[in-house]
């Protein structure tokens, strides 16, 4: 919308060293020691529990939940991080 | 119903149906159709090699024995593969650049072209292995012996052994056929790759129908499976302790130190986008893979009667419910976890062994003879078929000894605790320069000796090396070095046992073993290269020398060893590079790194080497040339340090001099306006003198009175010509710091009165009233005469400059710190700011208002005595009058401050 008009076209793409680029980097960093962190106790202890969940024992939706979301979250990561990379 | 021939039939089938497929994927590599082959889906598909037959039943077995062991097995890869873009990417990053063929080529490449540490990697290896494929014989067997029992009753175990042998003999010739067609790594296998896609596909649809069967149709959905009182009682028995933290770090390892990890993961791998669709197609494999494993689990447990194996509850529990295709399904899905699992060991095993233990042998062999006649290509073809049939024996023997008696899930954790002995010294070269050849090899050797000792030699349970009576008693009888309680550190589970020490003893030697001990001269070259794989851009050229082998002998070398075809394509690709249309490239550095590179795709970076070296003949690449570059280098370094440090040298004298220069051409000035000054001053008494002298000498008329007058003037004149002289050497000699003053103990005030004496005449004459305030007793160190000298020209220069109306001049002391102050104002009207800097200047007399018998040199004079008594003449900037300080060391602070 502020962009100049002369900006040529996927000027705006991300590309390594862009503020998005880092940040998909970050993210990278912590994504594993996140994961890690919640396979661990406490955090699993803290979900351990043989009540269920949607039938699913509680400890089992916590894992498969998690797991999911991490394989959305590195689904979304790699996408960005791949494409900053071959962009160059 | 289900006969023994529909199985071994559906089997042979299926066989077939991964021969075709394996075969058509080759052939369609060979045209050049890779597209499809080279997906990062098949990629994906084929690192599922990791879910084995242990994963496929032992998962399931594992859960009914309770607990969820079985899915920190699946968080560890996803941990790994969540972290892709550091670990694995710089792994697969290194791999492509270095050409590495294995994890032993990786370790020894990047410590030095090792041969040594290959050997001791490439024997670790398989001794982890070899339990793992006895794994998948024992589970496959034992699926097998599901359906001989339901058809034929009780088997024989002589039956068992003799299936798994011609198991054993099957794959061993489907990894011959497929996997050693030819030696080049980096010409992947296309069609093991692809049949272990198939295979993975397989195993994945399996276990899911299975699951979908029971959870839907066995139950009423996921909440009817888990109402039971199994589920509560497998469910409590879960535990989070330090069995879960080491399984999901021993699974997060095994996921790339397991050889066949490795294979598929770094080494096939064609693109390294490809690994950002594994980094969450992967977890979300073996996500789905383990989902339905406890709800199997836990109605087996319903189902079967006590006793049965929980390891087969997948094949067992369609069977019991009449499910004949869908337990066919099952066992076509164990079966390919099995072999799959197999078929890709005995691959990269292999790979192993032909490149650095057969192939450094055979160098050795041929040390005297350097252009050794003998097929190579044909020599290592056979090598790694031989070694495929090694493997496989091995883990034949191994099913055999242990004769399929433990738990699968056991035995798989051995073989993983095994491959992580690797891990310290994999991520110490990735990341850590001062890592050395000595500390690695240390470092695996410690780590696979308390594996062994601790874990691997007691899983055969006293009847191999360690006898029953050693594991309870401890060697000799020595309780503290108990194979399963090393030291009596009381930790349970013989798992967390041996992974606690063997990590110690690994990590510990790795980190002593580089400190002490010096890297060879190819590795500080090689941990760079792997350390900043991605700065370096481009293919090794740190590791260029300049070796002259013949050309000719160079393409004997790489046909031998590449093949007629491969080694034409890459020796004209050289020469065309080099500009030359046809005939072989000229020999130079970059033919023998590229030829190196391609050779070590095929035999390992350390074979390659020693065999380029070896072929440049006459010492080429000898070591001393080596030492000597490295020594150029070092020199050529630190003669341009020294350069560097010289012309920093010079600039810096040049600036002195340019500073020196600009205070020369300063004083120069100085001394020009001084001169002019002096010369000008001199002239006006002179003149003087000179007219009335004249008028003497020419007149003879003049009244007495007159001649008095005259002559009065003369002498006048003359006096004050003395004086101005007098002035001039003073400045000169004070200011040349040549003359000392003497230091006499006085009372300011003393000295005060006396320089107010001499100007009394002065004074009274203006009407001036001098108001002194003055601290008595305050004693100063200088010469009297000079310091009244100053207070003299001081008191007369506030008499000339600075008259008020009425006139005073206020002279005050004070000590300030380690001086005496003592100011001389007079309530003039000042000096204006813009002259302030010039009082002090010579012949700078301000404004026009000269009074005769000064040459403007008493305060330029005054301030010189002051400094040569230790202090200085100030001028105040404060007004409304001027106020000139005199400043003094004050004798007694001195003292005081020494006490």
């Amino acid at each position: 919308m502020s962009r100049p008009p002369d900006t040529p076209e996927g000027a705006n793409e991300p590309s390594t060293g862009s503020p998005r680029h880092n940040r998909a980097r970050d993210i990278a960093v912590l994504l594993p020691i996140v994961a890690l962190l919640l396979f661990l106790p406490p955090f699993i202890s803290v979900f351990f529990s043989t009540g269920l969940v949607f039938g699913v024992p509680m400890i089992l939706a916590y894992v498969f939940g998690v797991w999911l979301l991490l394989i959305l979250a590195t689904r979304r990561l790699s996408r960005i991080l791949i494409e900053t990379e071959t962009s160059r | 119903m289900l006969t023994w021939n529909t199985i071994v039939l559906t089997c042979l089938a299926y066989v077939t149906v991964l021969f075709t497929i394996a075969f058509w994927a080759e052939e369609r590599a060979r045209q050049g159709h890779l597209s499809w082959l080279r997906s990062p889906l098949i990629y994906t598909l084929s690192i599922s090699v990791y879910c084995t037959a242990w994963t496929y039943y032992g998962a399931v077995g594992s859960a009914a024995r309770g607990g969820l062991d079985y899915i920190a097995i699946y968080l560890g890869p996803t941990i790994t593969f969540v972290g892709w873009w550091f670990l694995l990417r710089k792994l697969v990053r290194i791999a492509k650049e270095q050409r590495i063929t294995s994890i032993a080529d990786l370790l020894s490449s990047r410590y030095g072209k090792s041969t040594r540490i290959g050997v001791i990697v490439t024997f670790i290896a398989v001794i982890a292995t070899t339990p793992y494929i006895a794994l998948q014989l024992q589970s496959l067997t034992v699926s097998f012996a599901v359906f001989s029992t339901l058809v034929e009753g009780d088997v024989s175990p002589s039956v068992d052994r003799i299936t798994a042998f011609w198991i054993a003999v099957g794959l061993a010739l489907f990894t011959i056929l497929f996997g050693t067609r030819n030696v080049d790594a980096n010409e992947r296998h296309y069609g093991v790759v692809t049949a272990i896609a198939v295979e993975a596909i397989v195993k994945l649809v399996a276990v899911i129908s299975v699951g979908i069967y029971v959870v839907f149709q066995l139950s009423e959905g996921p909440a009817d499976v888990f109402a039971g009182p199994v589920a509560e009682e497998l469910l409590t028995s879960a535990e989070f302790g330090p069995r879960w933290v080491t399984l999901l770090f021993l699974s997060a390892t095994a996921v790339i130190c397991l050889p066949r990890m490795f294979q598929v993961t770094v080494i096939e791998n064609v693109d390294e986008r490809h690994l950002a669709t594994a980094a969450w197609a992967f977890p979300l494999y073996i996500c789905l893979i383990s989902l339905f494993v406890l709800p199997i689990a836990i109605t087996g447990l319903e189902l079967m009667p006590a006793g049965t194996n929980p390891d087969l509850y997948v094949l067992t529990v369609p069977l019991l419910t009449g499910q004949n295709t869908l337990a066919l399904l099952a066992f076509l899905g164990g079966f390919s976890a099995a072999t799959s699992m197999v078929i890709v060991s005995a691959i990269a095993l292999s790979t192993m062994m032909s490149n650095h233990i057969i192939m450094p042998v055979w160098i050795w062999l041929n040390t005297h003879q350097p252009k050794a006649s003998g097929d190579v290509r044909g020599a290592l073809l056979i090598s790694r078929r031989v070694s495929i049939g090694v493997i496989l024996g091995l883990g034949y023997i191994y099913y055999r000894l242990t004769s399929g008696s433990e738990a699968l899930a056991s035995i798989g954790l051995i073989s993983f605790l095994g491959a992580a002995q690797l891990l310290p010294s994999l991520v110490a070269g990735l990341y850590w320069h001062g890592a050395t050849r000595t500390g690695a090899i240390c470092a695996v050797i410690a780590g696979f000796v308390t594996w062994a000792y601790t874990l691997f030699l007691p899983s055969f349970g006293g009847d191999f090396i360690l006898s029953a009576r050693t594991l309870v008693e401890g060697p000799f009888g020595i309780g503290l070095l108990k194979p399963q309680d090393l030291f009596g550190a009381g930790i349970a589970d013989p798992l967390v046992h041996a992974l606690v020490w063997s990590m110690i003893f690994n990590v510990g030697t790795l980190i002593t073993g580089s400190l002490m001990s010096r890297q060879t001269r190819l590795e500080p070259l090689q941990a760079e290269a792997f350390i900043d794989v991605f700065e370096t851009r481009g293919d090794g050229d740190a590791m260029r020398f300049t070796r002259t082998a013949n050309a000719e002998d160079l393409f004997e070398l790489a046909q031998r060893i590449l093949g007629r075809e491969t080694a034409h394509r890459i020796f004209s690709e050289i020469a065309r590079s080099q500009g030359k249309l046809y005939g072989l490239p000229d020999p130079g550095p970059d033919l023998t790194a590229r030829l190196e590179r391609e050779l070590a795709g095929a035999i390992g970076a350390a074979s390659a080497h020693a065999m380029v070296s070896q072929i440049g003949g006459q010492g080429s690449v000898s070591v001393g040339e080596l030492i000597r570059m490295a020594d150029e280098t070092a020199q050529i370094v630190n003669y341009a340090q020294e350069l560097e440090a010289k012309s920093q040298e010079l600039e810096e004298t040049a600036a002195q001099l340019r500073r020196a220069n600009a205070q020369l051409t300063r004083i120069g000035e100085q001394k020009d306006a001084f001169l002019s000054q002096v010369s000008h001053e001199l002239r006006t008494p002179m003149t003087s003198i000179r007219s009335f002298a004249e008028i003497l000498r020419s007149t003879d008329t003049l009244e007495a009175e007159q001649t008095a007058r005259f002559t009065g003037i003369i002498h006048e004149e003359s006096m004050r010509l003395t004086r101005l002289l007098d002035e001039i050497l003073d400045v000169s000699v004070l200011e040349s710091g040549r003359v000392a003053l003497r230091r006499d103990r006085l009372e300011l005030a003393d000295v005060l009165n006396q320089a107010i004496a001499s100007t009394e005449a002065l004074t009274e004459k203006h009407g001036i009233r001098i108001v002194r305030a003055l601290t008595p007793g305050l004693m100063v160190e200088a010469d009297v005469d000079r310091l009244a000298q100053v207070m003299i020209n001081v008191i007369s220069n506030a008499v000339k400059y600075g008259r008020g109306d009425p006139p005073e001049i206020h002279i005050s002391s004070h000590t300030a710190d380690t001086s005496v102050l003592l100011d001389f104002s007079d309530n003039g009207p000042g000096i204006p700011k813009a002259d302030q800097g010039r009082v002090f200047e010579k012949f700078a007399r301000l404004g026009e208002s000269t009074l005769a018998g000064s040459a403007g040199l008493g305060l330029p004079i005054s301030r010189e005595i002051m400094k040569n008594l230790g202090g200085d003449l100030e001028l105040l900037a404060e007004g409304p009058g001027a106020t000139f300080r005199l400043r003094l060391p004050n004798p007694d602070a001195r003292r005081t401050a020494a006490e």
